[in-house]
């Protein structure tokens, strides 16, 4: 039920940012903020262009602000532009293999995650490559179940929203996600238990 | 309650049991059946112990200038004359059918014999700048509101 509120709060906030109410958009942004960098963060792997990509999706929502009908879930249409966004730029080459810049954001991730527990640095490095394994093995994932699996797995949406996002039926994200699970526990089986 | 493997919702289930997803009734029932089946154990331990891995992978926290920057964005693009705005990009597709159709009326009867010319980088260019339009149409589309209903 709390879910179902969201989302028509979504919808309702939309269809005042088309009336013109500019602070309704400052509600959704900071309501979708997080999850719309983090899910183009995972899919990029790279923070700043993650975020480029994410200041992209929120001025194609302003952009088409005028035109908005609240026929469908507001999160469902965001991930779509998202989706399609991290997919162009991937397929652009514009995939930024910064190692340098990924590394210093995972040492960032490590630090706050072992902030209250002060680990050893063997200790930090073991969760750093730890992490650099889950990374390479969702990069290696086909596209689309990549995309699915960061929609499922880490932003919690619904098949029905991936469905929508990723514009297939919803067995088939079942299937997409069943594959993609399939593969990641046998890829990082070594890594569980 | 069946084995997961003969159950066609089966990889559902166990999805969304390891996600918190499966109502109550339905979690009861398959850790009843956990205990004494095997092989359905061992896939809910797997699936269980690959989502807390993943788990591993915390999210980022977000520039603090991220909203400066993007209202700038919205400032600076609402300050721009309309023409240099990318709103007349969804009339491209129009105006392409328009020249189209104009060509085609316009067009010889018996058509000259086709001679074979490399296609001109301009061409492509349009051709991409359409595809792009095309693209950027579709993201801006709602979804559930399909092409037909916006005509």
């Amino acid at each position: 039920m709390e879910a179902v509120a969201a989302l028509e709060r979504d919808a309702e906030l939309m269809v005042r940012v088309r009336e013109g109410d500019d602070a309704s958009f400052a509600l959704l942004l900071e309501r979708h903020r997080g999850p719309t960098v983090n899910f183009l963060y995972r899919m990029v792997q790279n923070k700043a262009v993650a975020e480029e990509l994410a200041q992209e999706v929120f001025l194609r929502v302003y952009r088409s602000r005028e035109t908005y009908e609240p026929t469908a879930k507001f999160t469902t249409w965001l991930f779509r532009i998202a989706t399609r966004l991290a997919l162009n730029a991937i397929r652009d080459g514009k995939k930024w293999k910064g190692q340098e810049s990924l590394n210093r954001e995972l040492l960032e991730g490590v630090a706050r995650q072992m902030a209250d527990r002060q680990p050893t640095v063997e200790q930090e490095l073991v969760q750093e490559v730890k992490i650099t394994e889950i990374r390479q093995a969702i990069e290696a994932l086909p596209e689309k179940q990549r995309a699915a699996v960061l929609m499922h797995k880490y932003e919690g949406l619904e098949y029905t929203q991936i469905a929508g996002a990723l514009r297939c039926s919803e067995s088939a994200v079942k299937s997409l996600l069943f594959r993609a699970y399939e593969t990641l526990r046998l890829r990082l089986a070594h890594m569980a238990g | 309650m069946a084995c997961l493997q003969y159950d066609p919702q089966g990889a559902e289930i166990l999805m969304d049991y390891c996600a918190g997803k499966l109502d109550g009734t339905r979690s009861a029932e398959l850790e009843a059946h956990i205990e004494e089946c095997f092989s359905c154990k061992e896939a809910v331990d797997g699936q269980r112990r690959l989502w807390e891995t993943l788990d591993a992978w915390k999210p980022v926290e977000v520039s603090p200038g991220f909203d400066a920057t993007l209202y700038s964005r919205i400032a600076a693009e609402a300050e721009r004359p309309w023409w240099r705005r990318a709103l007349w990009k969804p009339l491209i597709p129009v105006a392409a059918a328009g020249v189209l159709a104009l060509a085609l009326v316009r067009m010889p009867p018996s058509p000259p014999a086709p001679v074979k010319t490399p296609v001109a980088s301009s061409d492509r260019i349009d051709l991409q700048q359409v595809e792009q339009a095309l693209d950027d149409m579709d993201m801006l589309t709602p979804v559930g509101q399909t092409s037909s209903s916006r005509l």
